[in-house]
C-alpha cells in the first residue's frame, strides 16, 4: 500500500516538473500562437487583443500556476488551432494511437518469445545466425521506408489487407483490424528486432547457471529444460527493457502515423508544435511522461510478484 | 561385477588454435555400495569425469570412451532421450554450490518433486506425492514443515540448499549418486553431518557413491577406496587403502614442505623482531601482554543493529542482527572472527568499514586507520571482470588519494609514479609484472585472491578486513595466501580482521578469536 503511495507521489512529481520545463520551453521558443492563428497579415493590435484572450499576457510563473490551477480541475484548456477542448481533442487521437499500438505489441509478443527461443536454442547454429542478420536488418531499416514497402506489396500488389482511410474499431472492427495490421507490422518489426536480440542474450545467459545444469542432471530434456527452468528467469531479465518498449509504443510513431495517414497522438504533436498550439503539447507531453512512469511503475510491480527474490518490503 | 565402469574417457574442448585435452585415458571402476574417493586439486578433471558419465557436460565439451558400462548398459552409445530415463533417477548429482544450483523462481516443495515428475513416477493422491518430497527432505536432514515446502532457495541458508539438493537427488532412490565438491562451501559442523548422511544412505539402501573433494582428510573418513587424479590423468589406482594413504601422506608432505620454504625466512625474522621490540625473551604465553600493549587502533563500542523488515501492508518489525557488541584492534594484531552464517559477522564488519551505519553504538578509529580495506571471499565476484589487473589497483591508488584529500592532506602523484606502485604492490603479493595487462577473467582463484589483497593494501590502510579469503580456494593455494598475509602484515605494518568458519585456518594466522554467535560475542580465545 504504502509502495503504491510512493509510487503515485514519485509520478505526480514527475508530471510537474515535466510540464514546467515545458511551459519554460514554449516560452522561450521563437513563435507566437496568436500570430500564426490570425496569420501574417494581421494588425499589432488585433494580436495583442487576441494574446489578451488567449491567456498570453503575464508572466511565465504566473501563467504557469494558472494552468495548473486550471488543470487541477480536469481543465487543461482549448486548443488554439481547432477551438475546441484539448482533452476531447486528445481523446479522439488517443484511440488511434491505442489502437495501433495494441495490435502492435500483439505481434511483438507473439513473435519475439518463440523466435528468441529458437535463436538461444543453439547459439551459433545456423538459425541463430540467420535471425541475428535478420533481426539487424529489422532494427537498421528505416520505418517509413518499410511501410511503404508493405503498402506496396502487401496492399496493392497482392490486396491481402485495406489500405486507405482508417476505420474506428468501434464502426468496423473487421476493417480496423485489416487496417491496422500493416502499420501495425511496420511499428513491431524494430521493436520485435530488439526484443528478440535482448531475449535471447538473456536466455544465453540464464543457461550458463548452475541451476540449468542441476535441471540437466534430473533428467529434464532440452525442451524441458528452456520452458520449465529457463525462460521465466530469462523474462525477468528482459521486464524492463518490454516495458520501455511499451511505453515507447504507445506514445504513438509519427513517421507511421504520417505514412498511413492514421489519425494519431503523433501527427497531431507535430502539428501542434508548429501551431504553437500550447495547451495541446503539454498534455501530449505529459502523457508520454505518465507513460514512461507508469510502465517503469507496472514493471516493478511485475517484479515483485514474478520474482520471490525481490522483496515485498520497501 | 562393478556397477559402473569406465574406460578410457577422454574429454577436450576447441580452443583458438586446437584443442585442449581436458581429461586423458581416465579408465575406474565403482562397485555396488561403494564409495569411491576421487580427489585433486582444482582442474584435475575430476568434476569433468564424473560429469562425463551421464554425460551432463554442457556442449562445447567433446566427449569420447572405449566404454561407459552401467549396469550393464553402455552409456557412451545411448541417445539423449534415454540418458534422460536415467538422468536423476538411476544417476543423481549434487553438485558444489548450493547457492546458484537451485532455480531462484520455485518454490523447494516444486523442486524436490520434480524428478519424480519426470520419471513418471506416479502416486495415486497428491498427499501421497507430497509425503514422498517430505520422506526425501527428512532423510537430507531437513524438517519438512509447510513453511520449507513454500520456501523460495534465497531464503534458506546454504547448509539447508545443499540438503536440498540432496534430498532432490534421494527422491527416486538412485543406485549411483555423484558428490562433487558437496561440502566445500559449507561449515566444518555441516561438512560433517552431511558426510553422516552418505554414510547412511549407503547403509540403508546399498547406493554407490563417487566422492569428489580436495579435502584429502574428508574423503579418506568417508571413501572405501581413493583414486587420484592430476592434470587430466589418473594417477596408478590404489588397491589398498594403506598405499592409498602413503601416496597421500606423501603428496601432503610435499606441499607442506613447499609452503615452509616459502615462509622460511620470515618466520625467523618475526622471531627477532619481537624479541628486540620487548628488550628481552617474550615466552609463548606472554605474547598476549605484549599485545595489550601495543596501541589500539580500533574500538567497536556497543555496537548495534537491526534490519527493519517491512510486511506487505506496511507493518515494520525490527529484527535485531547484532546486540551490544564491543571489540578492540591493536596495532600489528591479528583479529579472527569465527561465527556460523547468520550470525552476524558480516553486518559487524560491514558497519566498520562504513559500507553500513549502525543503529547504536560507536566506532573509534585510530588516526591512519579511518579507511579500512576488504578482502571478499569471491574475488571473481568482487572486482570488475572487464578491467585488467593494472587498471583495477591503479584506481586503487587514486581512490587513496581521495581519502587523503578529504583528511586535508593533498598528495596526487603522477601517472608514473603511481604506475610504479601499482608494479611494486605486485611484487608484494608475488604475481609478475605481466599480470597487470591481464583481465580479471583471466588469472586462477589464488592469483585472483592475490590482486583482491593487493587492491585493499596499495593504499595502506592501517586496519584490512578478510571475509573468508580463502575459503574459495583449493588447500594448497590457501597455505601460500595465509603465508602471504602474514608476510604482508609485516612489510606494511598494519591490523587484520580475518573472518572465517574454519577453525584450522583460524588457528594458523589469528593472534586472538572472537566467536560471534545470534549477533554478540560469545566467547574471546
Amino acid at each position: 500500500m504504502k509502495y503504491i503511495i510512493k509510487k503515485i507521489a514519485s509520478l505526480v512529481i514527475t508530471l510537474l516538473i515535466i510540464s514546467f520545463v515545458t511551459f519554460l520551453a514554449f516560452a522561450v521558443i521563437p513563435g507566437d500562437a496568436a500570430v500564426s492563428k490570425l496569420g501574417m497579415d494581421a494588425t499589432p493590435e488585433q494580436v495583442e487583443e487576441l494574446r489578451e484572450e488567449m491567456g498570453l499576457k503575464g508572466s511565465v510563473m504566473s501563467r504557469y500556476l494558472r494552468w495548473l490551477g486550471n488543470a487541477a480541475r480536469g481543465n487543461f484548456g482549448k486548443s488554439y488551432r481547432y477551438d475546441m477542448p484539448v482533452t476531447e481533442l486528445i481523446s479522439e487521437r488517443l484511440g488511434a494511437t491505442v489502437g495501433l499500438a495494441c495490435v502492435s505489441l500483439v505481434l511483438i509478443l507473439v513473435f519475439s518469445v518463440p523466435l528468441s527461443l529458437l535463436s538461444a536454442a543453439k547459439p551459433n547454429g545456423a538459425v541463430d545466425n540467420v535471425l541475428t542478420i535478420l533481426t539487424q536488418i529489422g532494427m537498421a531499416i528505416p520505418q517509413f521506408f518499410l511501410g511503404i514497402v508493405l503498402t506496396l506489396v502487401f496492399g496493392i500488389l497482392l490486396s491481402w489487407f485495406k489500405t486507405g482511410s482508417y476505420v474506428s474499431p468501434s464502426v468496423d472492427f473487421g476493417g480496423f483490424l485489416s487496417f491496422m495490421i500493416l502499420p501495425a507490422i511496420s511499428v513491431a518489426i524494430p521493436k520485435m528486432s530488439m526484443m528478440v536480440k535482448y531475449l535471447r542474450d538473456c536466455i544465453v545467459s540464464e543457461k550458463k547457471n548452475d541451476y540449468v545444469r542441476t535441471a540437466k542432471a534430473k533428467g529434464n530434456g532440452e525442451a524441458a529444460i528452456l520452458f520449465k527452468h529457463v525462460l521465466k528467469n530469462a523474462v525477468i531479465s528482459a521486464i524492463t527493457f518490454f516495458a520501455m518498449i511499451t511505453a515507447e509504443v504507445l506514445a504513438g510513431s509519427i513517421v507511421v502515423e504520417q505514412v498511413f495517414g492514421i489519425p494519431g497522438l503523433g501527427r497531431l504533436l507535430v502539428n501542434s508544435i508548429n501551431n504553437r498550439d500550447f495547451p495541446v503539447v503539454n498534455v501530449i507531453v505529459l502523457y508520454m511522461a505518465a507513460l514512461v512512469v507508469i510502465m517503469n511503475t507496472l514493471a516493478d510491480i511485475s517484479y515483485r510478484i514474478v520474482d520471490p527474490r525481490v522483496s515485498r518490503a520497501d | 561385477m562393478a556397477l559402473l565402469s569406465v574406460k578410457k574417457l577422454n574429454i577436450s574442448v576447441d580452443v583458438p588454435g586446437g584443442e585442449k585435452q581436458l581429461v586423458r585415458d581416465v579408465s575406474f571402476e565403482v562397485g555396488k555400495g561403494e564409495i569411491l574417493g576421487l580427489v585433486g586439486a582444482s582442474g584435475s578433471g575430476k568434476s569433468l569425469t564424473s560429469m562425463a558419465i551421464a554425460h551432463i557436460l554442457r556442449r562445447e565439451y567433446k566427449v569420447s570412451a572405449e566404454e561407459i558400462l552401467f549396469d550393464k548398459r553402455r552409456m557412451d552409445l545411448m541417445s539423449e532421450g534415454e540418458l534422460c530415463d536415467i538422468r536423476g533417477r538411476e544417476i543423481a548429482y549434487v553438485f558444489q554450490e548450493p547457492m546458484t544450483s537451485l532455480n531462484p523462481l520455485l518454490r523447494i516443495g516444486r523442486q524436490v518433486a520434480e524428478p519424480l515428475e519426470i520419471h513418471g513416477i506416479k502416486f495415486s493422491t497428491k498427499v501421497e506425492k507430497t509425503e514422498a518430497v517430505k520422506q526425501a527432505l527428512k532423510e537430507a536432514g531437513l524438517e519438512p514443515t509447510r513453511d520449507l515446502l513454500r520456501a523460495y532457495p534465497h531464503q534458506l541458508s546454504g547448509g539447508q540448499r545443499q540438503r536440498v539438493m540432496i534430498a532432490m537427488a534421494f527422491i527416486c532412490n538412485p543406485s549411483l549418486l555423484v558428490a562433487d565438491e558437496i561440502t566445500t562451501a559449507l561449515d566444518v559442523d555441516t561438512t560433517n553431518v552431511i558426510a553422516e548422511l552418505l554414510l547412511e544412505r549407503r547403509k540403508r539402501y546399498g547406493t554407490s557413491i563417487i566422492f569428489i573433494s580436495h579435502d584429502t582428510k574428508l574423503v579418506e573418513r568417508v571413501s572405501d577406496r581413493i583414486l587420484h587424479m592430476k592434470n587430466g590423468e589418473m594417477l596408478e589406482n590404489h588397491e589398498s587403502p594403506e598405499e592409498a594413504e602413503r601416496e597421500l601422506m606423501a603428496a601432503k608432505r610435499a606441499e607442506e614442505a613447499e609452503i615452509r620454504a616459502m615462509e622460511g625466512s620470515e618466520t625467523s625474522d618475526e622471531d627477532t623482531d619481537e624479541q628486540s621490540a620487548s628488550g628481552n625473551k617474550i615466552a609463548g604465553r606472554d605474547k598476549n601482554n605484549a599485545l595489550n600493549a601495543k596501541k589500539v587502533i580500533l574500538e567497536v563500542k556497543n555496537l548495534s543493529f537491526a534490519y527493519s523488515d517491512r510486511s506487505v501492508l506496511g507493518k515494520v518489525t525490527l529484527k535485531p542482527v547484532l546486540k551490544d557488541v564491543s571489540l578492540v584492534l591493536r596495532e600489528g594484531e591479528t583479529l579472527g572472527i569465527v561465527g556460523k552464517s547468520g550470525s552476524g559477522k558480516s553486518t559487524l564488519v560491514k558497519t566498520i568499514c562504513g559500507l553500513q551505519k549502525s543503529n547504536e553504538g560507536e566506532i573509534i578509529y585510530a588516526p591512519g586507520s579511518e579507511f579500512p580495506q576488504m578482502v571478499f571471499q569471491d574475488p571473481y565476484s568482487s572486482l570488475n571482470p572487464a578491467r585488467s589487473v593494472g587498471r583495477i589497483l591503479y584506481e586503487a591508488v587514486r581512490m587513496g588519494e581521495r581519502r587523503a584529500a578529504m583528511k586535508g592532506e593533498k598528495k596526487r602523484v603522477s601517472k608514473t609514479l603511481a604506475r610504479q606502485v601499482v608494479f611494486d604492490m605486485l611484487k608484494s603479493v608475488d604475481l609478475k609484472s605481466e599480470i597487470a595487462y591481464r583481465k580479471i577473467s583471466e588469472l586462477s582463484g589464488g592469483e585472483r585472491q592475490r590482486v583482491a589483497i593487493a587492491t585493499a593494501l596499495i593504499t595502506r590502510p592501517g586496519i584490512v578486513i578478510l571475509d573468508e579469503p580463502v575459503s574459495a580456494i583449493d588447500a594448497n593455494v590457501q597455505e601460500q595466501i595465509l603465508a602471504l598475509l602474514k608476510k604482508l602484515k609485516e612489510t606494511f605494518g598494519c591490523s587484520y580482521i580475518f573472518i572465517s568458519h574454519d577453525p584450522e585456518v583460524i588457528a594458523k594466522i589469528c593472534d586472538r578469536v572472537l566467536v560471534i554467535e545470534d549477533g554478540s560475542i560469545k566467547e574471546k580465545r
